[in-house]
């Protein structure tokens, strides 16, 4: 009960610290804001011993996130209601480029990038020098992951080939790597 | 790339991202919020169930001989359900039925909780045939890791920007400083809700990929080595001793309490008893006991202290559901389950905000969004107090509500009518309900849930409220610049 108490203050403390000099130009701004973080990451050691080590992490990174949102809604900056001026009513055009296209990006996301990070992922896994079941448990964790970051790699990239023909070869290589040399 | 490049093609990969994910996105989220209480709603259901937490072990046994009495079609499982902190009453199933059990051991009311069901079927499967639906909500869980992360590149700001909040002013400003905050501060749960959500229908394909590569194709070998191999028995056939089992499980687990117990392929030489037991303290959703159609301990499965892999797999269900550490757990689950749905709102808003002009799109998006909850009470009301299908009503209403907003073009309105709407209907499901049960609105499975509505009404009033004198002064606004 202590432990849980000390770990919300101990939160509380950090986050009311870092607000309090998180855009401020005081001279000690750095140093006030490492120590803002001190409480927050103290709070951990608190949760893990209020509620065990499992409980205890899970808690140390929600629970910021209330706190957080608690001091930006009391401090919020109130301005008067603007009215802008009513937008015109457009009938939507049917673009079939546009459907070809984003229907193209589509496949590319679920699809093509799905299959490479798939194999990616599992040939990376399957290397690693654990049991079976700790690479799938890896494999679980980093497949979203990888797919994820491909995701966003292909769809800023300048040059949308260069995500493409690099997921492409390394996905292809890999499905070539699992399907015949590791037998 | 230039660094201004490089922002403007994560603002517009990111909105790509948002604009594909954000319908489905926003009811993913919506209904997993909800479905943190999905227990709660399950008692609230069924109000008029008895409920205890102390049972008679022989009791049971007798309630699960009368069960397969009374119910002695073929099936692959038979589960007794025990009484637990959640939901404290006793339920005997097996693959095609499930009955609650009175404490005198007697078999009560079959359960039949397709509110709920369908809730957590919109949630889990988006209301898909299940196979196909994990596998989409989970492409979801991968793409929400993608808007996370192209968000953080498209905002160099989100960080300077951490405290700020601006209200009032221009909506868009206001929207995008909730988008950010919400975003910013629940990162750390939003990206682990993304990666366990993602990991429950994804697994299912990395199953059939790793089995095909490494293991000629035999799926039961990667599912062996993750959650065990089943005993391979050959026994006598009779009733399975359920006693005999809960008298060994209580001398090998005393601190662990059992969740429910499964009798695997029952009536086959090869039946065996398997119970689910919950550890204090641990996130892995149980550690499975199994032992012989005599009771006779044969060994556990090892999620409790196995290899890490096995024990972090089998931990995904708990800390995606919040299914742990009691109740005030449920509500910080329901709290910043409800940022991400608002992100997910607010995401889209500031697309349509951007926008030069308006269409069929901001309208229909408008009923999407503020008639879901309408479209949920109506659906609770037609289930559970005259019997139709939840599933149906759910999405006729939900359809004919977006199409109503589509066709009358009137955002302000709208959204005013909706909220009232949500209001009278949570209002109507309250008293439909207390009518319907009577006494048994009164019990304490059904009380807070029904005042958790009373209150939800309460709020849509008030949002309805504030909506409708927006609506006057969009009016003159309107007027002022025509």
């Amino acid at each position: 009960m202590l432990s849980g108490f000390l770990a919300v203050l101990s939160g509380l403390i950090g986050i009311v610290i870092l607000f309090t000099f998180w855009r401020r130009k005081y001279p000690v701004h750095g140093t006030a804001v490492f120590l803002g973080w001190i409480p927050l990451a103290g709070s951990l050691l608190f949760w893990v011993a209020s509620a065990g080590i499992e409980f205890g992490i899970v808690f140390s990174l929600m629970m910021p996130s209330l706190y957080a949102w608690v001091v930006i809604l009391v401090k919020s900056e109130h301005k008067p209601i603007a009215h802008t001026r009513p937008k015109r009513y457009q009938f939507q055009r049917v673009s079939y480029t546009k459907i070809l296209r984003n229907g193209g990006v589509f496949f590319l996301v679920i699809v093509f990038l799905a299959m490479s990070s798939t194999f990616i992922t599992l040939v990376f896994t399957y290397s690693l020098p654990i049991k079976e079941v700790n690479r799938m448990a890896v494999g679980a964790l980093l497949m979203p992951v990888v797919w994820g970051a491909a995701v966003v790699w292909a769809l800023i990239d300048g040059r949308r080939i260069r995500p493409i023909l690099i997921n492409g070869i390394s996905g292809l290589f890999s499905a070539i790597y699992l399907f015949l040399w590791s037998h | 790339m230039s660094a201004k490049s490089f922002v403007k093609r994560s603002v517009a990969g990111h909105s790509w991202l948002g604009l594909l994910t954000g319908a489905f996105m926003y009811l993913i989220c919506m209904s997993g919020t909800l479905a943190v209480f999905h227990q709660e709603f399950e008692r609230w259901e069924q109000p008029n169930v008895e409920e205890y937490r102390d049972y008679d072990v022989q009791l049971l046994e007798s309630a699960y001989l009368d069960f397969i009495d009374s119910h002695p079609e073929e099936t692959g499982h038979l589960h007794l359900v025990f009484p637990k902190s959640g939901i404290p009453r006793v339920v005997v199933e097996n693959d095609h039925v499930a009955r609650f059990v009175n404490q005198d051991g007697t078999l009560g009311e079959f359960e039949n909780l397709a509110w709920t069901k369908m809730l957590v079927k919109l949630h889990a499967y988006l209301s898909l045939p299940n196979t196909l639906g994990l596998i989409v909500v989970s492409i979801f869980g991968v793409l929400l890791l993608s808007l996370i992360l192209s968000g953080f590149l498209a905002h160099p700001r989100v960080l300077k920007d951490a405290f700020r909040f601006r209200r009032g002013g221009s909506k868009q400003l206001e929207r995008v400083d909730i988008h950010n905050r919400l975003s910013v501060w629940g990162a750390p749960f939003h990206i682990m809700i993304a990666l366990t959500g993602a990991y429950f229908g994804l697994a299912s394909v990395v199953v059939i990929v790793i089995a095909s590569v490494f293991h000629g194709g035999d799926q039961d070998i990667v599912v062996g080595k993750v959650f065990g191999q089943e005993p391979e028995l050959s026994q006598d056939l009779r009733p399975a001793n359920i006693i005999g089992a809960m008298e060994n499980f209580s001398l090998i687990a005393p601190k662990a309490s059992p969740l429910f117990l499964t009798i695997h392929e029952p009536d086959t030489s090869g039946q065996f008893i398997e119970i689910y037991a919950q550890h204090p303290g641990r996130l892995i959703y149980s550690e499975n006991y199994r032992f012989d159609i005599q009771g006779n301990y044969l060994g556990k499965a090892g999620f409790s202290d196995g290899e890490f892999g096995r024990q972090f797999l089998y931990s995904t269900y708990r800390l995606h559901f919040g299914e742990f550490g009691g109740f005030s757990v449920k509500i910080l689950y329901f709290v910043l389950g409800l940022s991400l749905t608002i992100i997910s709102v607010t995401g889209i808003n500031l697309w349509l905000e951007k926008r030069r002009h308006r269409d069929l799109i901001n309208d229909v998006w408008l009923g999407f969004v503020w008639a879901s909850p309408a479209a949920l009470c109506l659906a609770a009301i037609a289930q559970i107090i005259f019997g139709l299908s939840a599933t149906v009503t759910f999405w006729v209403t939900y359809s004919l509500f977006c199409c109503y907003s589509g066709w009358r073009r009137e955002e302000s309105e709208s959204r005013r009518n909706f909220q009232f709407l949500s209001a009278a209907s949570l209002l109507a499901l309250v008293l439909l309900y207390s009518a319907n049960f009577y006494e048994h609105a009164l019990t304490q499975a059904a009380l807070g849930v029904n005042s958790a509505l009373i209150v939800a009404a309460l709020v849509f009033l008030l949002l309805g409220r504030k909506s409708a004198t927006l609506h006057i002064e969009g009016i003159s606004t309107k007027e002022q610049w025509v």
